[in-house]
């Protein structure tokens, strides 16, 4: 029991404490309740003040957005959001991204045109055209008398000097070395333009004549087809050394026998004295001379004339009358 | 060895640098074995024409590899001195004048012949012609006469 009494009035202490506190904390509750209460007042008051303001505001700004929509503002803004939608449809982020890269360009490019001395150029072009416009056309003679005057020269120079760049840029920007760009902004310019647009290599077709032109040029031995088509020589005048065409490359190794062989072979058939005449001539101006006489030397000199020639040899008079007088093909045209 | 090769060679200028080319082209053909036709026209007519193949001339004027000035070259009496310091060249170098290379090529077995058109347009008979012209004919004969050949225009 004493237990419990103890008990019982250890616990009325504790009651005690507790209740203290609360009352405590019911007072200070009270105290910020009073608090909020006043500052709830206060705000109050503060939308009273605050209120007719905010609706004067208010009122304002509908007021101004209205004469703004009246203004067109808005319509402006809704076809400004149009262009964008078509802008953005229309281009690629690829394409926006190589505008982000060429901006500088751009940006330089607009203030070079938008310079003051550029703006009085466009507007004294502008009254040039009118004045044109009145003076009516012009022919090739007026061109020409024209051009006599300093300021026209001065404004061909100019043109001249645009065409050279549209002609360069048009070519994928290789300066010809005479007037390579100096300032490096134009160098940078010129370096974008060329690459934004690849150049397709030009194809290179072979050139018909270029394969015959190069070919290695045929052996010696295939230079002559008809030494080929020709019965060889009998023996022993067929181990006697001959060039390609034929004829004796020594003119000692030769022989009337050899020479009838020969007319044989390419079908003139029997020698008569008149052809020897003619191959004794030559083979006596080409031991002269060193060199072998032509058709016209051959014609006038054995006295046979060209008809004769070409009666006793009637093919390639010059060649066979050499071949069978044993010495080297003549050079030369007549 | 025969060969049928064949070359026709049509000469319509009558200038002695003209003329030559084809003379010599001609009797190229003949000293090779190729059988040869020349057809004289317009003032390559000249060439075969009796009383003018003696003198043929060289025309400088507007000639760019002319070693004189082309306005020198229009000055009376400069085409004959250009024509003979070209034809003293030529026998330097043993070749016949124009009448001999001629002489030369009808022996030789070529053909020549003159227009029609031309000799009617310059008023010329068969007499005007030399005797090595076999005959007068048309482009109608040439064309069959030159059938299976090469051309050449000169």
């Amino acid at each position: 029991m004493t237990t419990n009494y103890t008990t019982d009035g250890q616990q009325t202490a504790d009651l005690t404490a507790v209740l203290t506190t609360l009352t405590q904390e019911v007072q200070a509750l009270r105290t910020e309740v009073g608090e909020l209460r006043r500052a709830k007042a206060k705000g109050a008051e503060l939308f009273d003040e605050i209120g007719p303001i905010g609706k004067e505001v208010m009122a304002g700004a509908m007021e101004t957005f209205g004469s703004l929509e009246k203004k067109g503002y808005f319509n402006f803004g809704r076809e400004l959001m149009g262009v964008l939608d078509q802008v953005v449809a229309g281009y690629t982020a690829d394409d926006v991204k190589e505008l982000g890269e060429n901006v500088v360009t751009i940006l330089d490019t607009v203030r070079a045109v938008t310079q003051p001395g550029m703006l009085v150029f466009a507007r004294q072009a502008g009254e040039a055209v009118e004045a044109g416009e009145k003076q009516g056309p012009v022919g090739v003679w007026e061109m020409m008398k024209a051009s006599k005057d300093d300021d026209v020269q001065h404004g061909m120079a100019v043109m001249l000097s645009v065409v050279r760049q549209i002609g360069r840029t048009a070519r994928g920007h290789k300066p010809s070395g005479r007037e390579a760009p100096k300032h490096p902004k134009y160098q940078r310019m010129a370096g974008r333009l060329a690459s934004s647009r690849p150049r397709r290599p030009a194809r290179q077709l072979p050139h018909p004549d270029a394969v015959s032109v190069n070919a290695p040029k045929p052996s010696a031995a295939a230079v002559n087809v008809a030494m080929a088509s020709l019965a060889p020589l009998p023996a022993p005048f067929d181990s006697l050394p001959t060039d390609a065409n034929g004829h004796l490359l020594v003119s000692s190794d030769w022989s009337e026998a050899y020479a009838h062989a020969v007319a044989d072979q390419v079908g003139i058939g029997a020698l008569t004295e008149a052809h020897f005449t003619v191959l004794k001539f030559a083979r006596a101006a080409h031991a002269d001379g060193g060199k072998s006489p032509n058709v016209r030397a051959l014609a006038t000199g054995s006295g046979v004339g060209t008809k004769g020639i070409y009666g006793l040899f009637p093919t390639k008079p010059g060649p066979t009358i050499t071949r069978i007088a044993g010495i080297p093909k003549p050079i030369g045209c007549i | 060895m025969a060969t049928n090769r064949k070359v026709c060679i049509i000469v319509s200028h009558g200038g002695l640098d003209e003329v030559y080319p084809a003379l010599i082209l001609a009797n190229g053909a003949r000293m090779e074995g190729i059988d040869c036709v020349l057809f004289f026209t317009f003032y390559g007519l000249d060439a075969i024409t009796e009383d003018k193949v003696d003198s043929l001339h060289v025309n400088m004027v507007g000639n760019p590899t002319s070693p004189v000035p082309t306005i020198l070259m229009g000055l009376p009496g400069m085409e004959t001195m250009a024509a003979k310091m070209m034809q003293s060249k030529m026998t330097d170098l043993d070749l016949p004048n124009a009448r001999e290379m001629l002489e030369i090529l009808h022996e030789a077995g070529a053909e020549i012949y003159g227009c029609l058109l031309a000799m009617d347009m310059f008023g010329r008979t068969k007499d005007d012609l030399m005797p090595v012209v076999k005959d007068v004919i048309t482009v109608g004969d040439f064309y069959d006469m030159s059938e299976g050949a090469q051309i050449i225009f000169t």
